[in-house]
């Protein structure tokens, strides 16, 4: 892999996991709050929001540390993916609803209100795609490790 | 195999936050909606007529949008004043007070209930502080 590659990877892992984390951090300070604005997407049953209010921001968490975690960055970047392009899901399903609420994606701390939806949308796709980028890296990495080892054919 | 190790290890390191969450007492609670009472945001999206069971005193301090102050003396005219403004634009009614625990907002809710007949009247759930 040349250099730039390198680099690349590496900018993406670190504003993959910047993002989770930011966006992690008040929603466990407050998942109140976080249930109230799941709640306002109305897409989910009402009593299933305080549950998901209180993994959700611990799986953005333990996911931006998987990124760096050598034994974990596979299974990191294929949540991190899977989470963002949810997210992505979610906000083009509100647009299209029409719906008009605070994204809710940084807790009660941050207010996405002024930002337009598409642009959000826009945002979650292309980190999305960052994201899915570094798996299929980690992926390629982890096949060739395993092919190094394995026996060489006579 | 070992992209299912990998994601028990993380449902692990999970379930060890979410215990933290737990037992810190963050966790939220869902509690069942009693009959006749509404969510603020659920209230808000319906423009109702809000009405203030609260105190005058908290009134005026401050309160909802457009909001009337509900005043319980029988010679008042509140009960007028809420029946013209349905009257003119037939919509959801909304009584709020304070506190979660407050009986007031119910209370006045049936009796507008008991005195308007046809309008759809709630209690705003968990109350309103400004």
């Amino acid at each position: 892999m040349s250099l730039s590659a390198k680099i690349i990877r590496s900018i993406f892992r670190v504003t993959i996991a910047a993002v989770l984390i930011y966006a992690a951090l008040p929603k466990i300070n407050d998942p109140r709050a976080f249930a109230e604005a799941i709640d306002n997407y109305r897409i989910i049953p009402l009593s299933w929001s305080p549950t998901i209010a209180l993994v959700l921001p611990w799986l953005e968490l333990i996911t931006a540390l998987a990124l760096f975690i050598p034994w974990l960055k596979r299974s990191g970047s294929l949540l991190a993916t899977s989470l963002f392009a949810f997210f992505t899901l979610l906000q083009s399903i509100t647009w299209a609803r029409g719906l008009t609420i605070e994204c809710g994606c940084f807790g009660s701390a941050v207010s996405t209100e002024q930002i337009p939806i598409y642009w959000r949308i826009s945002i979650y796709a292309l980190i999305t795609l960052a994201a899915a980028y570094i798996c299929r890296r980690e992926f390629k990495t982890y096949n060739l490790q395993l092919q190094s080892r394995l026996p060489q054919q006579p | 195999m070992a992209i299912i190790r990998e994601f028990l290890i993380i449902a692990l390191l999970c379930s060890i936050g979410v215990a933290y969450s737990l037992l810190s007492g963050k966790a939220p609670k869902y509690t069942e909606l009693e009959a006749g009472a509404i969510l603020f945001q659920d209230a808000s999206a319906l423009e109702p007529i809000w009405i203030d069971a609260r105190s005058r005193q908290d009134f005026e301090q401050s309160h909802l949008p457009a909001a009337i102050w509900y005043d319980s003396n029988p010679e008042s005219e509140s009960l007028l004043t809420i029946f013209e403004q349905w009257f003119e634009n037939p919509r959801v009614i909304v009584v709020y007070c304070s506190d979660p625990r407050c009986k007031l907002s119910q209370q006045v809710a049936e009796e507008l209930r008991n005195n308007i007949e046809g309008a759809e009247i709630y209690h705003l759930a968990g109350g309103w502080q400004p």
